[in-house]
């Protein structure tokens, strides 16, 4: 999913005016900007989306058009939601009184208000490229032909932003049918409001349980009946809440849902991974329970009616609008009133255009849904306050922090102020009363501990695995023991403190670099240099020195003399001197494994050493060593052809040659050489088989050795073809 | 004479300093050299290991860290894993 916060708006706006064919554009940056010239298509873009920050002008703009347009912004707008369904916002225009819900969409789109998903906003984690042929030529056509994207459109946040005031068509008192009881709060009841935090906690115990065992999703996006079982039976995610006015049905599938809206829960291959906390956790509990608030429209595998909407058929649900019209509904009902849930799902149910023939709907599909809803869901986000009739049967209204996400009253501190809520105790369990539990918390909790039950008191474990799991999230042990003691309401137990070292020490031992940049330096020396001059690396040698990241590298202070990427392939980087023994490496080509395998069978020559070339010289001592280490004749044999491109030097087979009493040993033996005048003589000699017999061996190409006694022969072989022997005159 | 000292000097620490770099190294630092031959003496990670830099640095093959990690998890340690 793209963080909406993350990516630039203004991107998204570019990159799907960009998509607009001229005439379209045209039309619409009229309606927005009203141009008095005609500016390239380029520069048209640039001024839409710059008008977009335009404040006043947005206002005015929301001021001209009409009523229906208007009352639509004004609910999305308190939906908090960027991205729509087409289906969606007819349904909310529909509901709102207007008969064409599509003509108010429409009238929103040509205005620029709204504009079609082709980025597909929550699915991708990248833009998609400009388009080179703009391809959405009208709406109507866009309607027929949506591209993969499907019919979504989204809001620009500073329309919304602009809308968020409006007043709403809704009406502010829902009365009774004649003859029905007029229910009235019992003036003894409480007012109940949930604490807020039972949904973050139970998205992160799914989160950290699905770290361990990762729920699948088949690929029509359903779960696997094993994990739906699993979800169900969870007592931790699907469990009843503390304080829980109803039922809610499969409360686990909608935590898991709502997770993976927030990026909690991530996607891949058909499992659902952990993600990361989303940034709202830091803001408190007013902006992660806005965000939880965001999201419920576009959820699509969960209603309030039947739990798990698993059928791809039963996905478009109307109830993801109708409980967003139960809510602004609420909204519009004075402050400090109360209202019969049963009474505004009235309302809904004569409102709402999926529900016109209300006949040959089944009543269990028709009724108790917005009550499960309001008790159930929104209750729990605490958007909600419910109180009891002297019947027994519940009223509800919004609450405070309800009106502040709906932007209809100031917002108020709303957050927990019992910091001190931590109970460590000494066998690792942690107590967690609820009172003080913050979103902020109950994220660094997760980080650190095993959740193991959640309730009036929250028990979690500090444990091998959860503290290494802290540690992988870059928190170090004096992170972890700073927490438990600023968040404990005594001071943290040496038994845990010893513990919590004990693991903390264990995982600095060893440290894996994923992807790091490796510095080869020429000498030890320029190594320190750099160092001395604030190079943002470790250590490793003399010469080798690690960074996790090239980031933080003034590259202005070195001169780079070459670059090897480690996942490429070996390459034929040495030579061998004339000697046989040299090896000259080539350190633009070479790369680290050269490294690790060279001195392993040869002595660095560092006096003939530069920085283009590394010299390395094979010794009897060395070959000896790493025979020894288990570097056979064979794997030197493939070294050499890998790394030169050709065989061991006779050099190499001399020294590692057998050595052994079997073998034949050098023989030393005096023999005379006749130094031929040329080549063909000497063939002829070796050929004739008068001369033949005589001739010990032939050395070279003009050289034959001959015995002592067989040398007066030769000569008189020789004198019968006329030639001569003679001594060489002495040196 | 001392000018051209003080020269000669800033020039040796203005000079640019020749480096060579490998980019997208996976390697293994350890705390001690005993530990190194202790993850060389598993099997299974010794074959993960394609050479020591040093006694303390042990470089991985392309594409195993996670074999690597869940391996050395096995054996009880808790290794630190440093993404870019």
């Amino acid at each position: 999913m793209i963080e909406s916060s993350q990516k630039s708006w203004q991107e998204i706006i570019r990159l799907t005016l960009g998509r607009y064919d001229e005439k379209l554009l045209r039309e619409v940056a009229q309606m927005l900007l009203r141009p008095r010239n005609e500016w390239p298509i380029e520069e048209l873009i640039e001024r839409c989306v710059e008008t977009y920050d335009n404040t006043v002008l947005i206002n005015r703009r929301i001021k001209e058009i009409d009523d229906s347009s208007r009352n639509l912004l004004a609910a999305l707008a308190q939906s908090r939601q960027v991205r729509w369904k087409l289906g969606q916002l007819v349904e909310i225009s529909m509901s709102l009184g207007q008969a064409d819900g599509l003509a108010t969409v429409f009238e929103l789109l040509k205005i620029g208000f709204l504009l079609p998903d082709v980025v597909n906003l929550f699915e991708t984690d990248s833009l998609p490229k400009a388009c080179k042929k703009p391809y959405i030529k009208s709406f109507e056509q866009w309607l027929g032909f949506p591209g993969p994207e499907g019919l979504a459109v989204f809001i620009p946040p500073s329309v919304v932003e602009r809308s968020t005031g409006l007043p709403l068509p809704l009406p502010e008192i829902y009365e009774t049918a004649e003859g029905d009881e007029i229910l009235l709060p019992d003036a003894t009841a409480p007012i109940l409001q949930a604490d807020g935090i039972e949904f973050p906690l139970r998205m992160a115990v799914l989160m950290q349980q699905t770290h361990k065992d990762p729920l699948r999703k088949n690929q029509q996006g359903g779960y696997f009946k094993k994990d739906l079982e699993y979800l169900r039976g969870n007592v931790m995610i699907s469990g009843d809440p503390a304080d829980q006015l109803l039922k809610v049905p499969d409360l686990g599938v909608l935590i898991t849902e709502i997770s993976l809206k927030l990026g909690l829960l991530v996607s891949k291959e058909n499992e659902l991974h952990p993600g990361d906390f989303p940034d709202s956790w830091d803001s408190g509990l007013q902006a992660t329970l806005a965000e939880i608030w965001s999201v419920l429209p576009s959820i699509e595998a969960w209603n309030p009616c039947s739990g798990l909407a698993d059928n791809p058929e039963e996905r478009s649900n109307p109830f993801n609008t109708a409980c967003l019209l139960a809510v602004l509904a609420l909204g519009k009902i004075p402050a400090g009133q109360w209202v019969d849930p049963a009474l505004l799902e009235n309302w809904i149910l004569t409102h709402h255009p999926y529900w016109p023939d209300r006949e040959s709907i089944r009543p269990s599909k028709l009724r108790g849904w917005l009550e499960k809803f309001l008790l159930g869901v929104a209750y729990q986000i605490r958007f909600i306050q419910a109180t009891k009739t002297t019947t027994g049967r519940y009223l509800v209204r919004l609450s405070p922090l309800g009106r502040a996400i709906l932007g209809l009253q100031k917002e108020n501190d709303f957050e927990s102020g019992f910091p001190k809520t931590l109970l460590v105790q000494p066998n690792l369990e942690v107590l967690a009363y609820r009172q003080g539990l913050s979103p902020i918390l109950i994220r660094d909790l997760t980080k650190i501990a095993t959740w193991k039950g959640i309730g009036p008191a929250c028990q979690l474990l500090l444990e091998p695995d959860s503290v290494y799991f802290a540690l992988e999230s870059q928190l170090r042990y004096e992170d972890i023991c700073s927490l438990l003691e600023r968040h404990g309401t005594r001071s943290t137990p040496q038994a845990v403190l010893d513990a919590l070292k004990t693991w903390s020490n264990k995982h600095e031992r060893i440290t894996i670099y994923s992807a790091a940049t490796l510095l080869e330096f020429p000498s030890g020396q320029d190594l320190d240099n750099a160092l001395s001059r604030g190079l943002p690396a470790l250590k490793i040698s003399d010469r080798f020195a690690v960074a996790n990241s090239e980031d933080g590298i003034d590259f202005s202070q070195f001169r780079l003399t070459a670059t090897r990427d480690y996942g490429l392939m070996p390459e034929k980087c040495v030579q061998v001197e004339s000697d046989g023994i040299t090896l000259v490496v080539d350190v633009s080509r070479s790369d680290l494994l050269l490294e690790t395998e060279l001195p392993r069978f040869a002595n660095f020559v560092e006096e003939a050493s530069s920085q283009q070339r590394r010299v390395y010289q094979l010794t009897p001592e060395t070959l000896k060593n790493a025979e020894q280490a288990g570097f056979t004749e064979t794997t030197l044999e493939d070294w050499f052809q890998q790394r030169m491109g050709r065989s061991l030097t006779p050099a190499v087979h001399l020294i590692l040659g057998p050595k052994t009493m079997d073998s034949i040993p050098a023989q030393l033996e005096p023999m005379l050489v006749i130094h031929l005048e040329n080549e063909q003589m000497a063939d002829g000699i070796t050929q004739w088989p008068e001369t033949a017999q005589w001739i010990h061996s032939r050395l070279g190409p003009c050289a034959i050795s001959v015995n002592a006694e067989s040398l007066e022969n030769l000569k008189k072989s020789m004198g019968l073809a006329g030639h001569k022997i003679v001594d060489a005159p002495k040196v | 004479m001392l000018e051209k000292m003080l020269i000669a000097t800033n020039k040796n620490i203005l000079a640019r300093i020749p480096v060579k770099l490998h980019r997208r190294v996976c390697l293994i630092l350890t705390e001690d050299a005993l530990l190194a031959e202790e993850i060389l003496a598993r099997k299974k990670l010794a074959s993960e290991v394609c050479g020591r830099l040093t006694d303390k640095v042990l470089l991985v093959r392309t594409g195993r860290l996670e074999s690597v990690v869940a391996e050395l998890q096995r054996m009880g340690h808790t290794p630190q894993v440093l993404q870019r």
